[in-house]
């Protein structure tokens, strides 16, 4: 399988800067990542499948805005659901022991804590996020035990039941999107049961921040492989092994949320690693990233070349989109009785199978 | 068939370049490289090759992949189940996911396939054990080519397209000849056929360029 450093070559032959006087190679990879993220999202041609555990125990975090990379300046802090997996930064059970002094229920079921100079707010215990894989752009499919959930909004769930957020089953039915920038999440309603007991559903209403103290297995869940989506992927077959046409299956779960989703993969690290793109479409790429470079100010600059690169790529997302759309619409294929131009008269008229119609070997 | 060695040397001489001593790109890598990107180009737009995949299916698992080094498959002819000898109908996955939710959970013989992408595909429902194979006719993306010897895979008829295509590529290197390069990718497409909106998108970049301020 070929590097992606075969693919900066080639952009450096079509900006005429083969021995790199003009370009470094840091440039090129970044032009080849937004180009390759703008080919991802403009012709969705990618869906991947991931599991999704629920986890036996759910950590509360308090973290700044600004370690969550929103702007800084804001006074209050912003509490947050923490699956079991190393999500969020600033999760230190210290943190959360440091203002669980005075908490209070507010009407909605959530906690009120005073901390020193500060006010928390914690959503109820019911509202529990999952983090989507850090791939995820936008949603196909999640089912609950290989379950169909439906998603709605979050005003529908409201009016559907008023008492929503006091319940809980393992009978998912819904689920809202929470994709604010940055944020890719989805909670489920009801809030399905968890596998292990833990101090937050067993204690009194009000200790919602004592539940960091986990009751449950650590172990059940591996803690330091990094993304949800990293950990609980499709079990894959290495491909250079495999003959041509197989195989790879989805390990849907029993106990998991199963999400199918179309996916704009992230960056490329570093030249030396493979691109996930299949390679007859790396070249629209390579154009856009020439063609990028081509129009920026420096001594290689070429205008007319830079946009009939860049014509070559519209091009070739055109077609990509369109062979995705013809591969994934639906085949209906019906009997057809044939009219009078074929068969004058009425006796010879019989039901055929139209002209499309896959072969038939028997 | 001509060999792709062949193909490349019939490309060069018709742009009057020595293979040997051409100083304008780095040599044959080079120049089979856009061989091979041309033969895909035409194969997205030919639709000639074509190849039969069988894959055993597996119990209690809906979804395969192929082998993404090898084979992208642009389009799905037909999918025969081999030991029940009939065809599996092709359906949108939106359309399967609003007619069973459950999806997932049904098992049985399967009847029907979806395409989730250019390496996956499902059936459905698909089997509660291991049984049974099916074969799939799919147009797909040939191999890249590895022996210099090797046949290059087109049918005659595209054969001039092919040379269009990389002459277009090569001319795209050459100083000053922007405009042959145009021109070659215009008779590449006309070549091919059914591609008469990208053959305006073309003139437009030409006009661009005429009426463009700072010329």
């Amino acid at each position: 399988m070929t590097t992606v450093a075969t693919s900066i070559t080639r952009i450096r032959r079509l900006v005429k800067d083969v021995d790199s006087d003009v370009f470094t190679d840091a440039r090129l990879l970044r032009l080849y990542n937004r180009s390759r993220t703008r080919l991802f999202r403009e012709t969705r041609l990618r869906v991947r499948g991931a599991v999704l555990p629920n986890p036996s125990v759910i950590f509360y975090g308090i973290c700044h805005r600004w370690e969550k990379g929103s702007v800084s300046g804001l006074s209050t802090w912003e509490p947050f659901f923490i699956e079991a997996v190393n999500y969020y930064i600033c999760t230190q059970p210290w943190e959360v022991q440091s203002t669980v002094g005075a908490s209070v229920v507010d009407a909605d079921g959530g906690y009120v804590v005073s901390a020193t100079h500060d006010i928390i707010h914690a959503e109820h215990q019911n509202l529990v996020p999952h983090v989507l894989p850090s791939d995820f752009h936008s949603l196909l499919y999640i089912a609950w035990q290989d379950k169909c959930i439906y998603v709605k909004l979050k005003d529908w769930i409201m009016d559907y039941d008023t008492n929503w957020k006091n319940k809980q089953s393992d009978e998912v039915l819904f689920a809202y999107l929470d994709l604010h920038p940055g944020e890719r999440k989805f909670v489920p309603f009801p809030c399905p049961t968890y596998e292990s007991t833990e101090i937050s559903r067993a204690g009194a209403i009000g200790a919602g921040f004592l539940s960091y103290v986990e009751s449950g297995d650590p172990d059940d869940l591996d803690w330091d492989s990094g993304s949800v989506g990293a950990v609980y992927d499709i079990t894959k077959i290495n491909p250079e092994d495999e003959g041509s046409g197989a195989v790879m299956e989805v390990a849907t779960s029993s106990t998991g949320f199963t999400v199918f989703f179309i996916c704009v993969p992230e960056d490329v690290a570093a030249t030396t690693e493979t691109d996930i793109l299949p390679r007859p479409f790396r070249k629209y790429i390579e154009f856009l990233a020439a063609s990028d470079a081509l129009m920026s100010d420096t001594d290689m600059k070429d205008r007319k070349k830079a946009q009939f690169l860049q014509l070559r790529y519209r091009m070739g997302a055109q077609l990509i989109s369109g062979l995705m759309q013809r591969l994934r619409s639906s085949r209906v294929y019906r009997l057809e009785a044939l009219g009078e131009h074929l068969y004058p008269r009425a006796g010879r008229r019989r039901p055929v199978l139209p002209a499309g119609y896959p072969r038939l070997d028997w | 068939m001509a060999s792709i060695n062949l193909t490349e040397q019939i490309i060069l001489e018709m742009i009057e370049e020595d293979l040997v001593t051409a100083d304008n790109w780095d040599g044959t890598d080079e120049v089979r490289s856009w061989v091979a990107d041309g033969i895909d180009e035409l194969c997205a737009f030919g639709k000639f090759y074509r190849r039969l995949l069988s894959i055993p299916l597996r119990g209690g698992a809906p979804i395969y992949q192929f082998s993404p080094t090898k084979d992208v498959v642009i389009s799905v002819r037909s999918a025969w189940l081999r030991n029940q000898n009939r065809t599996l109908e092709c359906i949108d996955f939106g359309k399967l996911l609003r007619r069973d939710p459950r999806w997932l959970k049904t098992r049985g013989s399967p009847w029907e396939y979806f395409i989730l992408d250019f390496t996956k595909f499902g059936v459905y429902p698909c089997y509660a054990d291991d049984q049974d194979i099916v074969e799939i006719d799919a147009i797909m993306f040939p191999e890249p080519y590895v022996s210099d010897e090797g046949p290059v895979e087109v049918r005659s008829d595209y054969r001039g397209a092919l040379t269009a295509y990389c002459k277009s590529m090569l001319y795209l290197r050459i100083p000053g000849r922007n405009d042959d390069a145009m021109n070659q990718y215009r008779e590449f497409l006309s070549l091919t056929g059914g591609a008469r909106k990208f053959v305006q998108d073309i003139d437009k970049v030409r006009m661009k360029r005429k009426l463009g301020i700072d010329e």
